[in-house]
């Protein structure tokens, strides 16, 4: 018996910094995962979290591969719903002309939009 | 006699930072390590809000930490120093102790 396929608006929001700990890969990977199986995905930078986006991240001293290039990955996995919070930001001395991929920026009046939006939000 | 401070954390979302400043002494030197690397955006303005004299520390950072969180050496205040793995050794030894916050 056939089915329909399911699909939901998943919801990830971002909120470590990329090589503090593996927090941040661990979600990069959850993401890939979740686009993979043909679901709608949103994807929040949010506090420490928009450290990922920081532009000319070289990794390799410290035995860690590049996220900032990894995250170059997301538009071949047909992920465009990529927002990252502007206080966030500017707390963090970032600029939105800086980031190492194309993001949305928004206030946390849009993000508890997106979050009313989904039908699941995970948090990392 | 010194003392080494090392930083692993930026100063938003912990105390150490603070903490560390407020226990550190003229002689003493500040070594910024892991994501304490964010520190070097906001130190001088969390000194002055600590009303804590920075500029008699001696700050430094360890560069593979700086290079992989995107900033480059060329960025960094003309007050803060980079220092490879050999200098982070070469500060061990040089200091009577280390005081690790984290």
């Amino acid at each position: 018996m056939d089915t329909a396929p399911v699909q939901k608006q998943f919801t990830f929001l971002a909120r470590r910094s990329p090589y503090g700990s593996g927090h941040a890969r661990a979600m990069l990977d959850m993401v890939l995962a979740t686009a993979v199986f043909d679901q709608k995905v949103t994807l929040i930078f949010l506090d420490d979290g928009v450290l990922q986006l920081q532009r000319n991240q070289a990794a390799a001293g410290i035995g860690a591969k590049d996220l900032g290039a990894a995250l170059g990955v997301l538009p071949l996995y047909d992920i465009q719903q990529i927002f990252v919070d502007g206080q966030s930001l500017q707390l963090r001395g970032m600029s939105p002309q800086e980031l190492a991929i194309p993001a949305t920026v928004c206030d946390s009046a849009r993000i508890s939009q997106l979050l009313h939006e989904s039908d699941v939000v995970f948090t990392l | 006699m010194s003392t080494l401070h090392t930083v692993n954390k930026p100063s938003w979302n912990s105390d150490l930072l603070a903490s560390c400043l407020r226990v550190a002494s003229a002689a003493d030197t500040l070594l910024l390590i892991e994501d304490g690397i964010y520190n070097v955006r906001t130190l001088a303005a969390l000194a002055a809000a600590l009303e804590i004299p920075v500029n008699q520390l001696q700050i430094c950072v360890l560069r593979d930490d700086l290079l992989a969180r995107g900033m480059a050496q060329s960025e960094l205040p003309a007050d803060i120093t980079a220092v490879d793995q050999a200098g982070f050794v070469a500060l061990v030894c040089r200091h009577q102790q280390s005081v690790h916050w984290f």
